[in-house]
């Protein structure tokens, strides 16, 4: 064996859960991604694990996707969605009857999404339980993240807020697991030295920075990126290895990029007429992905040609092949220089496989295989396994940073959100104000609490800043921290009077329901 | 006569932050893979009621926020309302307030002066020094000169921007984090096949169920209605406050001696970084920026297209291209109704009827010659057909 490589899939998505609504847009993030990453990542596990490949992967699933696919009414909504994928896949294979490239693609639908629905109902919609049964068996290790996502550098002025989104993560962890979390993805990667008396207290053992967070780490790391690092509190410390991050994650040259691969955009909900397609629209009288596209990325204008399913797999597994050989060959040299084997870290987000790029779980399974079937080469292990095999590791300091653009925190401080952060800012210290003087809370008082501190969860996610940013949904990601703000400066203001509206408090606790237990105090 | 001597232009790049906000001049089509939280080629909009309540202006507590954004930005938000911005620019020498931000405390001459726009509440700051603490302060200047301070933020220090000079290397031991329950990994005996790309998960086989079976506790919440917190002294737990640490639960020990005994092998070892170093100081957050999932340019609009078709659909919106276009397509529309228990076949394949026994369904129309049959069966077997030609010609 010459090195190793760890496979980390992040998967997160935000809390996202109108039951107000019979329908809403937004929740279509969590159907595609159960349709397309997570169902997929949990039958390729199954067939690994079946096959026998020596090999141990790392998921971080954060509270916020664990609180939703648990949701009952998300559950509900997600079999009405795989529903009418089905009943849109039918329909579409006799529209395309005499279409033969795109009927060839709709049987493959209809049938890919029947299985889907089967292999959710074989779970009985949970989820969790399935991930939780592969790390029961050692074939995974699952680490959690904050409680929302939120970033911590930017609440790292109020210690309590960093402290609260650890330690309801930990406690969440507990729930859905049965075990205390021993590795954390910190959202975005973003780290200041603030953020490490939480991880202590949470007893947290390990982390993954951006590259510039270990590279410019004091001292200078003597392995560069290639072991980690503690830090002088103990906490080990892995980065992100640069070359295998721009082969896949590059928009410009990376494999997801190629033109044999399915093109993301160009979907039926935007291409059908209006009325046929519209039951199977994710939104309420507008446009929106369903899921079936039947063309390829082609080339970088608008002209697309038809999707060839079996050319992209056999360039999925060529790229995967690729992959490895890149790693190889990057391993070798260092493999001579270091007193170990060297460790390349390769942490994606998970939805990247599946979601939007739609051959990236066979392009996983490829890796897998081919690793798996040269033991001298790569051995797929966690980083946890690597501090098992690895106890001493140099002690530096590593430096403030993130993988965001910018590498530190401009995507989610800028013209577009900074307005979030003064509002933000005061609420955290209101918490704070709350918990420390309502020691002994009554009934109801207790309940405000909790619903105080889950608004203020819900604000803090780091989503929101980055949608604005983004554009992707900026209506959304206006009115979401908005809402848990003003619900928060109510719940002050009432609780502060001492004059609860109970009604009101039922309402709001019936529709942001995360972390029933959430414990107030954290914030003290 | 003289040579006339050119001045060296230096290359002038404008700083990123002051194009922050902008928008693209022209909008990138959405196309190719992915990206975070995309639910189409461009941003949906109306699709929900936008509730009127809005966040405080201010909260009236005059407080300075300092945050180092960057290793050379600092992003300051101050909280005073509108109205009070304007009594104190009113009373300033110069009509306006003033940032000042000082290396460290706040002593001596500032590292930066900003001389506020009337109308902001918060401003970014250029600083020349990373891995640095700055603390800010705002105020104006009175008419004599003397300085009114309204607020003092925080300190807040700068990330580094290069690596460390420090080389020198010290290792410890802890304890590994407690595996996951291993279980024995069986090895295949020999190496598995190369992949054939084609292969798909099967799928569990039996009935299909119709619903999830009923919910478990922790998928059905409801809040605790008469259940109180228990209170600190309840559970027997004074509070800590959050600046005291636990003890570490995790041993360390030092070696360093040993290490540095190694003398030339360190030396090499700490060469490992040098080959990532150019490309680290080029490209921290350019190869963020190309990623999927990122930030990008603000998509384009969707264009409406026709179905089905393999080139260009038609109706398009595509860039303006040198010559007029015009792009029709068509589609067949076949729809009935029958006795709602029917069994109806269009072509030999099985249909759904809708609950009131009515059916509609589309078939996208190349050109050609077509020939179509439907049949219906009922209940009791009684049997009908209908036998439908059409065809398709573009000229």
């Amino acid at each position: 064996m010459q090195g190793y490589l760890s496979l980390v899939l992040h998967a997160h998505l935000p809390f996202v859960r109108h039951p107000e609504h019979e329908k809403f847009l937004e929740e279509n993030w969590l159907f595609e991604a159960i349709t397309e990453t997570y169902v997929p990542l949990l039958q390729l596990l199954g067939r690994w694990q079946q096959e026998g490949l020596n090999l141990r992967l790392t998921l971080t699933l954060t509270p916020t996707l664990c609180a939703m696919l648990q949701d009952r009414l998300l559950q509900e909504r997600y079999v009405r969605h795989s529903e009418g994928l089905i009943e849109l896949a039918e329909k579409e294979t006799h529209r395309t009857r005499w279409e033969p490239a795109f009927h060839d693609l709709a049987r493959f639908y209809l049938e890919r999404f029947n299985r889907t629905r089967e292999f959710y109902f074989a779970c009985q919609g949970g989820l969790v339980g399935a991930f939780r049964a592969f790390q029961d068996q050692g074939r995974i290790e699952i680490i959690t993240s904050t409680a929302t996502h939120a970033l911590l550098p930017l609440l790292a002025a109020h210690p309590p807020s960093v402290r609260a989104q650890i330690l309801a993560a930990r406690d969440h962890y507990r729930g859905c697991f049965g075990r205390d979390p021993r590795g954390i993805w910190l959202p975005e990667c973003a780290y200041v030295q603030e953020v490490e008396p939480a991880l202590l207290e949470a007893n947290l053992r390990w982390f993954i920075l951006e590259s510039h967070g270990l590279l410019r780490a004091r001292p200078r790391p003597c392995f560069a990126l290639f072991a980690p690092i503690l830090t002088p509190n103990g906490i080990a410390v892995f980065g992100r290895d640069l070359d295998s991050a721009r082969q896949v994650w590059s928009r410009q040259g990376g494999y997801p990029g190629d033109p044999r691969y399915r093109d993301f955009y160009r979907d039926a909900g935007f291409d059908l007429d209006f009325d046929y397609v519209k039951p199977h629209l994710p939104g309420v009288d507008k446009r929106g992905f369903t899921g079936i596209k039947y063309h390829r990325i082609t080339g970088p204008g608008p002209h697309k040609e038809a999707y060839d399913r079996q050319a992209a797999l056999q360039t999925a597994d060529a790229h995967a092949s690729h992959f490895l050989e890149a790693r190889l060959a990057q391993i070798r040299p260092l493999a001579e220089t270091m007193d170990r084997p060297p460790l390349l870290v390769c942490p994606y987000d998970a939805e990247l496989f599946g979601h939007w790029w739609y051959e990236g779980p066979e392009f996983l399974d490829s890796l897998a295989h081919r690793a798996c079937a040269d033991p001298q080469g790569l051995a797929l292990i966690t980083p946890a396994d690597y501090l098992g095999r690895h106890p001493a590791n140099q002690v530096a300091a590593p430096a403030a940073s993130s993988w965001g653009e910018g590498g530190y925190w401009q995507v989610w401080l800028n013209e577009k959100n900074q307005w979030l952060y003064p509002h933000l800012h005061f609420a955290q210290q209101r918490m704070t104000e709350l918990a420390r003087r309502f020691r002994q809370p009554g009934p109801l008082q207790a309940r405000a609490l909790r619903q105080a501190a889950r608004e203020l969860l819900l604000a803090q996610a780091s989503d929101w800043p980055f949608i604005l940013r983004t554009g992707s949904s900026p209506d959304y990601a206006r009115k979401r921290p908005t809402e848990h703000l003003l619900r928060f400066t109510a719940l002050y203001d009432q609780l502060s009077k001492g004059q609860l509206d109970q009604p009101w408090l039922a309402q709001i606790e019936w529709r942001d329901n995360l972390f029933p237990d959430i414990d107030y105090r954290y914030w003290t | 006569m003289a040579r006339k001597r050119t001045v060296a232009q230096l290359p002038f790049r404008i700083p990123p932050i002051l194009l922050e906000g902008d928008e693209s001049g022209a909008p990138t089509p959405a196309m190719g893979p992915g990206q975070k939280y995309a639910l189409g080629p461009a941003a949906p909009t109306g699709h929900f009621e936008i509730e009127a309540p809005q966040l405080p202006e201010a909260y009236g507590t005059r407080t300075l926020l300092l945050t180092a954004r960057e290793p050379h930005w600092l992003y300051a938000h101050w909280d005073i309302s509108r109205e009070e911005q304007r009594q104190y620019s009113g009373l300033a020498a110069g009509q306006h307030l003033v940032l000042r931000v000082y290396e460290r405390g706040v002593s001596g001459s500032p590292t930066a002066q900003i001389h506020l726009h009337p109308d902001s509440r918060h401003w970014s700051v250029y600083v020349p020094r990373a891995e640095t603490p700055y603390v800010a302060e705002l105020g104006y200047s009175l008419p004599g000169g003397l300085w009114q301070r309204l607020a003092t933020s925080e300190v807040a220090t700068t990330p580094p921007d290069a690596v460390s000079q420090d080389t020198s290397v010290r290792f410890a031991t802890v304890e590994a984090p407690a595996a996951a329950p291993a279980a024995p990994i069986p090895r295949p005996a020999r190496p598995a096949p190369t992949r054939q790309p084609s292969s798909e998960p099967e799928a569990p086989s039996g009935p299909r169920p119709q619903e999830l079976p009923p919910s478990t506790p922790q998928a059905n919440w409801e809040p605790s209605p008469g259940k109180p917190a228990p209170g600190p002294e309840q559970a027997g737990v004074v509070p800590q406050p959050a600046e005291l640490l636990l003890p570490h639960p995790l041993r360390v020990e030092c070696r360093g001696s040993s290490v540095e005994g190694r003398g030339s092998r360190v030396e090499v070892l700490s060469q490992l970084a040098e080959p990532l170093l150019p490309h680290l100081e080029g490209n921290i957050g350019s190869q963020a920026a190309e990623e999927l999932g990122l930030p990008s340019l603000a998509g384009a609009e969707a264009g409406i297209t026709s179905p089905g078709m393999t080139a260009v659909p038609a109706g398009a919106r595509e860039e303006p291209p040198e010559v007029f276009w015009f792009n029709i397509n068509a589609e067949l529309v076949l729809y009935g109704a029958t006795e709602p228990d029917a069994q109806v076949a269009i072509a030999g394949q099985p249909i759904h009827l809708r609950p009131d026994g009515t059916f509609s369904y589309r078939f996208a129309l190349p050109d050609g010659n077509y020939d179509l049959l439907a049949t219906a069966i009922s209940a009791h077997d009684d049997r009908r057909q209908v036998r439908l030609q059409f065809s398709r010609h573009t000229d």
